[in-house]
């Protein structure tokens, strides 16, 4: 097999092929068609002329000679067929019409004989047996002439013979003549010459008879004319009878040339037919011929043609790649591989300029991407941010706003349309939110801060039926127009404001705590000397009873600074694990007897078994508290009712879980401006010295520091309603057997107390407690002295000591130098300050138990007491 | 028969007035078909009347010219040999026979029409042909009631058959309804051509409705063809009243169903009278002398004698 060589070939043509440009190609394609179209049309016009010359030559040829034939054809069959008639005329008349038809035949015939060129080859005896036809005819057109007339001659001769019969018929004398014109008669009409002779030889011999017997008869002589004379009736007759067989002759004779007429011209048309016949072959080759080029032609450019459907199919399938990357390109789909970049035609240079066109594509579905998500993060934002916005163009038409602007300035729900201009929109507004507010409270003039708003930034304030205050900050847009941001001030309003209260409790607080410290410093000094001097009095004496009241003054004095601390959340506190619905029951008949007889007093108590860890006085107190100012709201009488629950969603910081304590009068209530108050010391609403201003305070400072929360409603005229939360405790109680602490002062032995205090008064009235106590003293004022002190004497059974001693060493520094270097030695710790802030600023341990200044001579002794009680404990 | 007795007894007055002649008067008669009995009636009523009114001793010579020219035109040259004073004519064609009438008034004989014109003729009897035509078509429109297809059987062209005929048409074209189907077939005048003629007709047209032949023979010999083809659904009328065609009319199943009847013997009669006159040296008021036809039919076929 060497195809090999034959391969290369095609194959380098193809490649010639591929190198072409697309329309070169395609030109070539419809070139070859446009030629082979052409090269059908003139094949098929040459063999159509073709056809039409051997068409014409048949209808000059064929045609005439088939016509031609057709009507010698008949016209022979004609003539035998009229020659009867001719025979057969009854008048001369009739006679001379039909032989002179029969003449005209023949001589069309003849005339037709001598127009056919090929008559005498094909039918060469035709003309002789016309002319010997024509000749026949006319001797039978004379014959038959001459048998009329010789018939009229007879017909004459009767006439005469019946006129004669006629006439002389009545005379019986002429009977012989009669007798004879009716043989004569007779005679006419005899067919048989013999007979005929017959006749004629007795009338001879009965006219002789006549003549002879009555020579001057009438009619003899008209009989004698008629029957004997030249041309007499016997000669017709038998003329007549012979002329008769000479016609049938000559009729016999037409009818026999006629037939051979009809075979010349039989094989006349054999021949015409065989010249038709190799026409129409010559017709039929002519058109086959037409036709077989026709044929190839056509399959030659049907093969031309499937050849370009062959090269536009993969012109298009090419094309269809590029359109199928396209669409898919179009889907974004774009990773693929472009087809036939490498080739050179105009697919090759769409292919490029589709891969161009894709790069293209792709970085522009990357730019929109990123455009598509900035736009709708920025209309997420647009639509979600807290505030609202809108946007008026230059002319004060709505351009754009969120859905948050017509929440926050409460507009008409459908009432926006963009295109409203500004001041259509403001009258949407609530009356009440049309004016505008500077920052500071300025009312702002409305068209004014409209013109004003689109060239500058401007902030202002519009307020609510419902208290909703709404800020707008409207900004000019550099394409004219303005952008507003429209935020809800209500809240923030309210929280700062809740914050400036707690900040201004807050300093209150410090105010209180940090003077409350130095009173009770004052007053503990106070307390404890007027004790030591009320027991060196006498007890009736005036003195003792000065002490005395002096003593109750002092109390109170340290009564009003416990509450100024509690206010300040700095008392010292001493919770416990409580059932507050025991606590309230316990109480009721304190209650009842502090808010008098008027007032009704109802329980619900609900909160069992949840526990709080609250100190029980302090609660108990502001419990009364709370009593006694709804006693004073309710001076005609009214309803005081407690209620205690559960609460499972409180939000304390604590927990969720919180005991609900509410404490609910029928009262007067409280205004709106008081209610924010309440709760600040001092503010009272009594008259000054009916109050200390200081017991809704003091029981807000008590809930705070008990880590719970109180809530106060009220409207003037229906009455307050307070509700205190307090955190849920798990029940940790130890149920042991109160010790009998009210039992008797536990005193010293004479044991040695390292008594440590910069404060003098405090240092000397606790000197005198602790002696008083039996205890005996070595009393110092510094750190320093406290050191000097233990380290020249071993025999001290406590220290006693301020933790605040006014330097840089503290009580706390103190009890661990002790613990380290005399462990066994108790250390009892005091200090004016609450724990927390103990534990802030000295860094108290937890658990650590301090006394608090100031104190009485009865816990002092319980906590010396309690100190080496444990120390003997431990030794023990 | 009171017509004939009146006409008679006028005959005999005009005899009677009749100039004394030199010799005995002669006539020769040239007629067209002696084979016609019309031909046949014309001859012998001429040789009747011409006894009657010229008396026993007139010759008459009565020749047929069986429609040939020639052979009338020798006739007329044997009538002038012949020495006759009067020739009545029944000419084969209307100016066929110029130069021998002109040879006859040469020898001073004078020529009397009959039955068709003559040109150069010194006097026309012919019956009325167009009013002969229009009676009998006018039958047939009636027997159609005026609706039907009708073909008529022409004959030789003569100055009578073409009257005829003429007459005919004027009838039929007055009926809106009646079709003219045929009227160029030539029948000759004879039985046998409209024998030969019907043939032809009744293979053209399968419907006929009625047939008008220019003369009895025509339409006696039209008639057989249609007994021959079996068609029995048209009628015929004819011109003529011959003593065949009067047999006919009264029969059962027959198709001929009227005839305009001619009078020969009036004709001939007539011819007579005007050509004594002539020899008489009279002068005539007119040259055509109509001859009135009357319609027969089966219904007064018997108030008809022959002719």
């Amino acid at each position: 097999m060497n195809s090999g060589a034959p391969t290369a070939r095609r194959s380098g043509a193809g490649r010639l092929w591929r190198g072409l440009r697309v329309r070169t190609r395609l030109l070539i394609a419809f070139s070859i068609l446009l030629g082979a179209t052409l090269a059908i049309a003139l094949v098929g016009w040459g063999g159509l002329s073709n056809t039409g010359t051997a068409l014409s030559q048949f209808e000059e040829q064929a045609l005439p000679d088939i016509s031609r034939s057709l009507e010698l054809a008949e016209r022979t069959a004609n003539l035998a067929a009229v020659a009867p008639y001719v025979a057969n005329a009854s008048s001369p008349f009739l006679l001379q019409g039909e032989s002179q038809n029969l003449r005209d035949r023949i001589a069309k015939v003849l005339a037709l004989a001598r127009a056919i060129p090929q008559l005498d080859a094909a039918a060469p005896r035709l003309q002789t047996l016309l002319l010997q036809l024509e000749r026949t005819v006319n001797d039978l057109v004379d014959l038959t002439r001459e048998r009329l007339f010789l018939r009229e001659d007879l017909r004459q001769a009767e006439y005469q013979l019946g006129t004669l019969a006629a006439r002389y018929g009545s005379d019986p004398n002429l009977a012989a003549v009669v007798q004879q014109a009716e043989r004569l008669m007779l005679a006419a009409q005899v067919n048989n010459p013999a007979e005929l002779d017959l006749l004629q030889q007795r009338y001879v011999s009965a006219l002789t008879a006549l003549k002879t017997s009555a020579p001057e008869m009438a009619g003899v002589e008209q009989l004698e004319r008629i029957g004997s004379g030249e041309g007499n009736l016997f000669e017709m007759r038998l003329n007549q009878l012979e002329l008769e067989q000479r016609s049938a002759y000559l009729l016999a004779s037409t009818r026999a040339i006629s037939e051979q007429l009809s075979t010349e011209v039989g094989r006349f048309v054999d021949h015409v037919e065989s010249r038709i016949e190799q026409q129409s072959q010559r017709v039929g080759i002519a058109v086959a011929s037409g036709k077989s080029g026709i044929l190839i032609i056509t399959l030659l450019g049907i093969a031309v043609a499937l050849g370009g459907i062959w090269v536009v199919r993969r012109l298009a399938r090419d094309l269809g790649a590029v359109t199928r990357l396209m669409t898919r390109l179009a889907a974004g789909d774009t990773d693929q591989q472009t087809p036939a970049v490498e080739r050179i035609d105009e697919i090759g240079d769409l292919a490029r300029a589709f891969q161009v066109f894709r790069e293209n594509a792709m970085e522009i579905t990357r730019i929109s991407q990123s455009l598509r998500e900035q736009s709708r993060l920025l209309e997420t934002v647009f639509t979600n941010i807290n505030d609202g916005l809108s946007v008026f163009d230059g002319e004060g038409r709505l351009l754009a706003w969120n859905p948050r602007y017509v929440e926050i300035l409460n507009l008409p729900p459908g009432q926006l349309k963009p295109g409203r201009t500004l001041e259509q929109v403001q009258q949407l507004l609530p009356k009440e939110a049309r004016d505008s507010w500077a920052l500071n409270g300025v009312a702002l003039d409305r068209d004014e801060i409209n013109s004003l708003r689109r060239h500058r930034v401007q902030r202002f304030e519009r307020h609510f039926a419902d208290g909703r205050v709404v800020e707008f900050r409207s900004s000019p847009l550099p394409g004219g127009g303005f952008v507003t941001l429209y935020s809800d001030l209500t809240e923030r309003k309210a929280i700062e404001e809740q914050l400036r209260q707690s900040q201004k409790m807050e300093v209150l607080g410090q105010l209180t705590g940090g003077v409350a410290h130095d009173f009770n410093n004052l007053l503990a000094a106070i307390i404890g000397n007027l004790q030591l001097l009320e027991t060196r009095l006498e007890p009736d004496s005036k003195a003792a009873n000065n002490a005395r009241r002096a003593l109750a003054a002092a109390e109170r004095g340290g009564g009003l600074t416990q509450r100024l601390l509690a206010f300040a959340r700095k008392q010292r506190l001493q919770p416990e694990t409580i059932d507050i619905d025991r606590l309230i029951g316990e109480m009721l008949d304190l209650i009842e007897y502090s808010v008098g007889p008027a007032i009704e007093i109802g329980l619900e108590l609900h909160a069992a078994p949840w526990l709080v860890n609250v100190d029980p006085g302090q609660l108990e107190n502001a419990l009364l508290n709370l009593a006694i100012n709804s006693a004073a709201a309710m001076p005609g009488g009214g309803k005081l009712s407690f209620e205690t629950g559960h609460v499972a969603d409180a939000g304390l910081e604590s927990g969720d879980e919180a005991v609900l304590v509410r404490v609910q009068d029928t009262g007067a209530g409280i205004s709106e401006t008081h209610l924010a108050r309440v709760f600040e010391p001092f503010f009272t609403t009594k008259e000054v010295g009916e109050g200390s201003g200081l017991g809704l305070s003091m029981v807000y400072g008590f809930v705070k520091q008990s880590l719970g929360d109180i809530r106060i409603h009220s409207q003037l005229g229906e009455g307050t309603r307070i509700d205190i939360l307090l955190p849920r405790v798990a029940d940790l109680r130890q149920h042991e057997v109160d010790e009998d602490k009210q039992g008797a002062l536990p005193s010293g032995r004479g044991q040695w107390v390292l008594l440590v205090e910069d404060d003098q008064p405090v240092r000397e009235m606790a000197e005198d407690m602790l002696d008083s106590l039996g205890y005996r003293v070595e009393s110092v004022a510094s750190i320093e002295a406290a050191y000097t002190a233990l380290s020249e004497r071993a025999d001290f059974a406590l220290v006693f000591t301020d933790i605040n001693l006014g330097t840089a060493e503290n009580g706390l520094h103190l009890a661990r130098d002790v613990a380290e270097m005399l462990p066994g030695l108790p250390v009892l710790l005091t200090s004016g300050l609450p724990a927390d802030q103990l534990s802030s600023r000295y860094g108290l341990p937890v658990g650590q138990y301090v006394l608090a200044k100031p104190y009485h001579r009865e816990a002092l002794a319980r906590a010396v007491s309690d100190a080496l009680d444990n120390t003997e404990n431990k030794e023990s | 028969m009171n017509a004939r007795v009146a006409l008679l007894s006028l005959c005999s007055l005009l005899v009677l007035a009749l100039p004394v002649m030199a010799g005995p008067l002669s006539i020769g008669v040239s007629v067209s078909d002696l084979g016609n009995p019309y031909f046949q009636r014309i001859a012998r009523a001429a040789e009747q009347q011409a006894r009657l009114q010229a008396g026993d001793e007139v010759r008459v010579q009565v020749m047929s010219s069986a429609y040939d020219l020639e052979r009338q035109a020798a006739q007329i040259d044997r009538f002038i040999a012949a020495g006759v004073d009067l020739i009545l004519l029944s000419a084969a064609s209307y100016d066929g026979l110029n130069d021998a009438i002109a040879k006859a008034h040469e020898a001073g004989i004078y020529v009397i029409a009959v039955d068709v014109q003559a040109a150069g003729a010194d006097a026309t009897v012919t019956t009325d042909n167009e009013a002969a035509g229009r009676l009998a078509c006018d039958y047939l429109v009636r027997q159609l009631n005026g609706r039907g297809r009708v073909v008529i059987i022409n004959g030789p062209p003569v100055s009578s058959v073409l009257e005829r005929v003429e007459g005919c048409r004027d009838r039929l074209a007055d009926e809106a309804e009646i079709e003219l189907m045929s009227m160029n077939q030539n029948g000759g005048g004879s039985f046998e051509g409209g024998f030969e003629k019907m043939t032809h007709l009744l293979t053209a047209f399968p419907q006929i409705d009625a047939v008008f032949t220019i003369n009895d023979p025509t339409a006696l010999g039209a008639e057989q063809a249609a007994n021959e083809a079996k068609r029995h659904d048209f009628i015929i009328a004819s011109v003529d009243g011959a003593p065949r065609a009067l047999q006919r009319l009264p029969q059962p199943g027959t198709l001929l169903r009227a005839t305009a009847a001619q009078f020969p013997s009036r004709i001939a009669k007539q011819a007579i009278e005007l050509g004594l006159r002539l020899v008489r040296g009279e002068t005539l008021e007119q040259q055509l002398w109509l001859i009135p036809p009357e319609l027969i039919t089966a219904e007064n076929v018997g108030e008809f004698g022959r002719w």
